[in-house]
């Protein structure tokens, strides 16, 4: 079974989205924060994790930068509520802003985004590509 | 005895043969035998009897003279009787004999001697005989020897005397009571004790005289006394000793001490009772103050040097012994502490006191007193004073002054503080050993490196923390400490663990003042922790095996020596490839290169699976290898790559600046030239690049000579003057010249800007030279200047095109506040839409419920359509340049159509798309932007559309002049005329819910494109929704 983790300061979205992904039968973990998520992460391996980029104590893009810069073997998925992206699989930051550069660095560190609220059913394709 | 008559009778016939015989003849029988019978009485008589003829001389001594003196008959017989007896008159012997002869008699008291010479006092009585005649013819004398007498007298005298003194002085009062308690006598002494005279005293009853418990006690004793007085078993009549309290006539009480004896009558039968009393109430207020001087004594005597004092229970002084030198004992009394001590002092003084008053313990304690500024140390012990029953009434103290010993102490204890702080914080382990081997002390860092208490250390045998080797040689240093040299020496210890403790000892010997040796002083330094960083350093060298980043050890041939776990990750084939592996790239080269560099590392960027890594490599000391490490610097080789491009972007936009520019470095040397200046001037780039010296000036004017841009930063008076027209701002150059050489020698009138360039320190490192042909302008100018009324309806044009502008710049600033207000709602709305979306899906997937079926629709319905609602808020509040490419267009149309049916499930509408084009066929625009819009608009047609039933008609197709139009034509409810006007405002929505912005969306978005929309309605028929799109793209 694959292991996800997902992280969201939203406590009925993980719930909700926790429930969903144990039907699917993957292995589900939450974490309310960035820095809960990064003490996850140091203890348990993991195949994917969902991560929401507004997070407390530790933010999303933190979570982000962290884990790609240790290398980590598993792929992340971006979700979030913010303007930042038109569409799942555009890779062009919709902020005006030239000096977005935090959008730029979040296109390059995230292997995949969804917008939320997302098509539950394009999101459950979208792990499944994901997981191979 | 019969000498005696003869004697006398002889001394008779003498005198009367002196006299006259004839007439002692007459009778003389009868006389004479008279006279014998008288002499014979007289010799009888117990009385000492002679007689004395008129010259002395002795006739008659009688047995009693003979018995009193000693002397016989015969002895005494014709001797001169004052001879004899040695006589001492009181007065002369003529006076005596005057009185004798006058009056016939003589009495008085004479001493006389006996034959042994014993004076005796006599009683002398002479009587003087005498002849018919009346002449004196013998002395009689009679003497009674009184001394006895006489000396019992004295004694009497001298008894009397002592009784008489006695009876003066009596203090003590005599009482006989009666067994009813009633005195029966009572002596005078009674009048002076208890104010009653005896007569008085024998009318008292037992209740006036006694004091009631002292009546309980004399009834008491009396029985007691009774008794044993009837007891045969019991001895004698004892005398008992009571104390007994008396009522004196003025009310006041006195005690007596009473010696009680019971009396008999002459038939032994008991009938009263003696008492002897004695006043003792001074006796018992003198045994109070003896008992309080006897407690002053004690507290003094067991504090000697002290000051000793009472106070009372006010806690006011009332005795003080031995005062301090500054107080003196007139000075305390009657006085408190509060009024002798500073308050906080004399505070704690009162506690103290007090505590001990109220407690009745003693109590001991150091004070400080400060008396007239100075501090006295004092070691202060309290005692409750208390009366006879063992109520407090006040308190002893003793006090020590212990202010030398203190401050002595109080600079002692300073030392010994700083002296303690060094040895305890020293780093160093400290221990002093006596000549017993004995530790005498020990810092805690010794105990702490020992791994004991300092308390286990202290007085043991310092050769128990040593093992035999390091006995052995504690032995021989002993004997060269005794000999007075020092050792400074590696020395082994054991621990309390028994782990080896390594140390350096410096050890002193100590010698006594007489220079005996009596220990040493030992410096002990752990060399233990120099041991520990050994394996430290080993512990450091496990580092590189735990580091993130590559580290590889190879040889010149490509043999791998060493790589860490890092290295082996990122690269797994490195071991097997060797020198062919890219991270060795040019390895022959690479060491060549490490062995130029020496000790600095030799650094390269190398490529491994698109991981970009900053490889240092050194040569390792002492051998051949080198060590390579890699450091990931992707992101730093992007940003050098995204540098470069925006350099070449920069050179670029020079490049097709539509104005002729030219850039140069400090050194004058043109690094710039673009397009246009290469037009103008007829020099290409290769030409002119990298040449200083004015060079650029040439195909201006001909010959090399400063221009605008060499005027930055100075002046240059003359030089300006060429310029018809110059302007400085900042280091800003603006100037409008003329340029004969340009155009290929046609000339040209231009407009200059020459401005520094900067690096991000402000340095200056260059300029820019932009030139733009003004000519037309100039000419322009100068037709304008012929035609002032043309110019003015330009000027008029404009500025009403500029209102326009303001306005729209209004408007678009407003949308921009509520764009940023948008921004975050739908940011705080999308995570519980997202909630509710999955948690939609999750009960449809659990249930299964038919009757769920619909509702659930509807939820999942509603999220689409907030979220597009959303949307529209965002997209309007970040409507900005297209993002052109190819578009499908035919495709996207399909698209929008489908998705707009799976928006709106329940409607049962006809959509019809017409398209004139081919699928291939595509239009330059941005795809997402052309989706919203045709998203927007069929949102828009199928919400017209009253009964969600009806035609929803869409014709796409190329038009003339390069345009796409797409119109999309309903059947619903139409627009009335105002609301058309009103329909491209944003927030104007006819609809209950929405945002009011999705036409302006559109509308915008189109406008962005370049295109057009327009919007033909009628009600009650439906309306048309066209819009135009260039194919290519189109600037304005």
């Amino acid at each position: 079974m694959k292991r996800i983790l997902l992280v969201d300061d939203d406590e009925e979205i993980c719930e909700e989205i926790a429930e969903l992904l144990k039907e699917e039968r993957y292995l589900v973990r939450t974490a309310f924060d960035g820095e809960k998520a990064l003490q996850i992460l140091e203890k348990e391996a993991f195949d994917l994790v969902i991560l929401d980029l507004k997070l407390p104590v530790v933010s999303g893009l933190d979570v982000l930068r962290t884990l790609k810069s240790r290398r980590v073997p598993f792929k992340i998925l971006v979700t979030t509520g913010r303007p930042m992206f038109r569409s799942e699989d555009d890779r062009i930051p919709a902020l005006d802003k030239k000096e977005d550069t935090e959008g730029k660095e979040i296109l390059r560190l995230a292997d995949a985004f969804m917008n939320k609220p997302f098509d539950v059913v394009a999101l459950l394709k979208k792990l499944k590509v994901m997981l191979g | 005895m019969s000498e005696k008559p003869n004697n006398a009778r002889k001394h008779h016939a003498k005198e009367d043969s002196s006299v006259k015989p004839e007439h002692i003849l007459v009778g003389l029988e009868q006389q004479a035998e008279l006279l014998d019978e008288l002499v014979a009485l007289l010799d009888l008589a117990d009385d000492t009897i002679i007689i004395s003829d008129m010259d002395g001389h002795i006739v008659l001594w009688n047995h009693g003279a003979e018995l009193q003196y000693g002397w016989s008959k015969e002895e005494a017989m014709d001797r001169n009787s004052h001879e004899l007896l040695n006589t001492r008159f009181p007065r002369t012997l003529e006076d005596v004999n005057s009185e004798l002869f006058a009056a016939g008699r003589w009495e008085g008291e004479l001493i006389h001697h006996t034959k042994d010479g014993t004076p005796i006092i006599v009683s002398s009585r002479w009587a003087l005989q005498r002849n018919r005649k009346g002449d004196p013819i013998a002395i009689l004398e009679i003497a009674h020897d009184i001394t006895a007498k006489k000396a019992s007298e004295k004694a009497l005298q001298e008894s009397e005397r002592r009784y008489r003194f006695l009876a003066d002085n009596i203090t003590d009062l005599i009482v006989i009571f009666d067994f009813n308690m009633r005195c029966r006598y009572v002596s005078p002494s009674i009048e002076r004790l208890l104010g009653y005279t005896p007569q008085e005293a024998l009318e008292l009853t037992a209740e006036q005289i006694f004091t009631p418990a002292s009546l309980t006690l004399a009834w008491q004793k009396q029985d007691e006394m009774i008794a044993a007085g009837r007891d045969p078993a019991q001895p004698a009549d004892r005398m008992f000793t009571i104390e007994y309290e008396m009522v004196h006539k003025n009310g006041s009480t006195i005690w007596f001490e009473m010696k009680v004896k019971l009396l008999r009558d002459a038939d032994g039968r008991l009938y009263s009772l003696l008492a002897v009393g004695r006043d003792i109430s001074k006796r018992r207020a003198t045994e109070e103050a003896l008992r309080l001087s006897e407690e002053r004594l004690r507290v003094g005597i067991a504090h000697a040097h002290t000051v000793v004092f009472s106070q009372d229970s006010n806690l006011r002084y009332t005795w003080v012994h031995n005062p301090n030198k500054q107080l003196s004992v007139d000075e305390l009394i009657g006085k408190c502490d509060d009024e002798l001590y500073p308050p906080k002092q004399a505070q704690r003084l009162r506690l103290m006191k007090q505590r001990v008053l109220d407690s009745g313990r003693g109590s001991r304690e150091e004070v400080c007193l400060t008396y007239q500024g100075k501090d006295y140390w004092y070691d202060l012990t309290i005692e409750p004073l208390r009366r006879s029953d063992g109520s407090i009434n006040g308190i002893i103290a003793s006090g020590v002054d212990i202010s030398e010993h203190k401050h002595a102490l109080e600079a002692l204890r300073a030392s010994q503080e700083r002296y303690r702080y060094i040895v305890e914080t020293s780093l160093e382990g400290i221990v002093l050993v006596n000549n017993a081997r004995r530790v005498v002390f020990i810092n805690q860092r010794m105990a702490d490196l020992l791994g004991y208490q300092v308390s286990e250390v202290m007085g043991k045998d310092y050769f128990g923390f040593l093992d035999e080797q390091s006995q052995q040689q504690a032995t021989i240093f002993l004997k060269t400490l005794a000999g007075g040299e020092r050792i400074r020496t590696d020395f082994r210890l054991k621990r309390k663990d028994g782990g080896d403790l390594w140390t350096i000892v410096s050890a002193s010997p100590l010698f006594e003042t007489n220079n005996t040796y009596s220990g040493f002083l030992a410096m002990v330094t752990d060399i233990t922790s120099r041991k520990k960083e050994e394996e430290h350093t080993a512990w450091l060298a496990t580092f590189p095996q735990l580091d993130f980043n590559p580290i590889v050890e190879v040889d010149a041939a490509g043999n791998i020596h060493y790589l860490n776990p890092a290295a082996q990750r990122l690269f797994p084939d490195l071991v097997s490839l060797g020198a062919q592996h890219p991270w060795l790239a040019g390895l022959t080269w690479l060491s060549e290169q490490v062995k130029l560099s020496r000790n600095q590392p030799f650094t390269r960027d190398v490529e491994i699976n698109g991981i970009w890594y900053k490889q240092s490599s050194f040569s390792v000391p002492g051998g051949s290898h080198i060590r390579i490490y890699g450091l990931e610097n992707t992101e730093a080789k992007l940003a050098e790559r995204q540098l470069w491009l925006a350099n070449q972007q920069l050179q670029d936009i020079i490049e097709f600046l539509p104005d002729a520019t030219l850039v140069i470095d400090k050194k004058k040397k043109v690094i710039a030239w673009n397009k246009a200046i290469e037009e103008m001037t007829g020099l290409s780039k290769k030409e002119i690049i990298g040449k200083a010296e004015y060079a650029y000036a040439v195909p201006f004017y001909g010959k090399p000579r400063p221009m605008l841009i060499d005027l930055i930063g100075r002046t240059d008076r003359e030089m300006e003057r060429k310029y018809s027209f110059i302007k400085r701002k900042k280091n800003i150059l603006f100037a409008e010249v003329f340029v004969p050489q340009v155009y290929n020698g046609k000339g040209a009138f231009v407009w200059a800007k020459a401005s520094p360039l900067y690096d991000s320190d402000g340095h200056m490192v260059g300029a820019i030279e932009t030139i733009r042909d003004i000519t037309e302008q100039k000419q322009a100018e100068a037709i304008l200047k012929n035609d002032k009324a043309a110019f003015e309806q330009m000027v008029n044009d404009k500025t009403e095109q500029l209102l326009g502008m303001q306005k729209e710049l209004a408007v678009a600033k407003h949308l921009s506040e509520i764009g940023a207000l948008a921004a975050t709602i739908a940011h705080e709305l999308r995570n519980p839409l997202a909630a509710i979306r999955t948690a939609a899906y999750n009960i449809n997937r659990k249930s299964r419920d038919a009757r769920l079926q619909s509702h659930l629709v509807n939820i999942e319905k509603k999220v689409v359509e907030s979220d597009q609602i959303i949307n529209n808020l965002l997209s309007y509040s970040r409507i900005k340049t297209p993002h052109y490419q190819a578009v499908a267009i035919h495709e996207l149309l399909q698209e929008c159509v489908s998705a707009a049916r799976e928006r709106f499930p329940k409607a049962k509408v006809n959509v019809q798309l017409k398209c004139t084009c081919k699928p291939a066929d595509t239009i330059k625009a941005d795809p997402l932007q052309v989706r919203e819009m045709f998203n927007n608009v069929l949102n828009n047609a199928y919400e017209a559309l009253p009964e969600k039933k009806g035609k929803i008609g869409i014709t796409a197709e190329y038009k003339p002049r390069g345009y796409f139009t797409v119109t999309f034509r309903d059947n619903g409810s139409g627009i009335s005329p105002d609301d058309l006007k009103k329909i491209s405002q944003p927030f104007f929505t006819t609809k209950s819910k929405g945002t009011g912005l999705g036409l302006t969306v559109c509308h915008q978005l189109v406008s962005l494109h370049n295109g057009t929309v327009r919007i033909e309605s009628e009600q009650g028929k439906g309306t048309a929704v066209t819009i135009s799109l260039p194919v290519e793209v189109k600037t304005v």
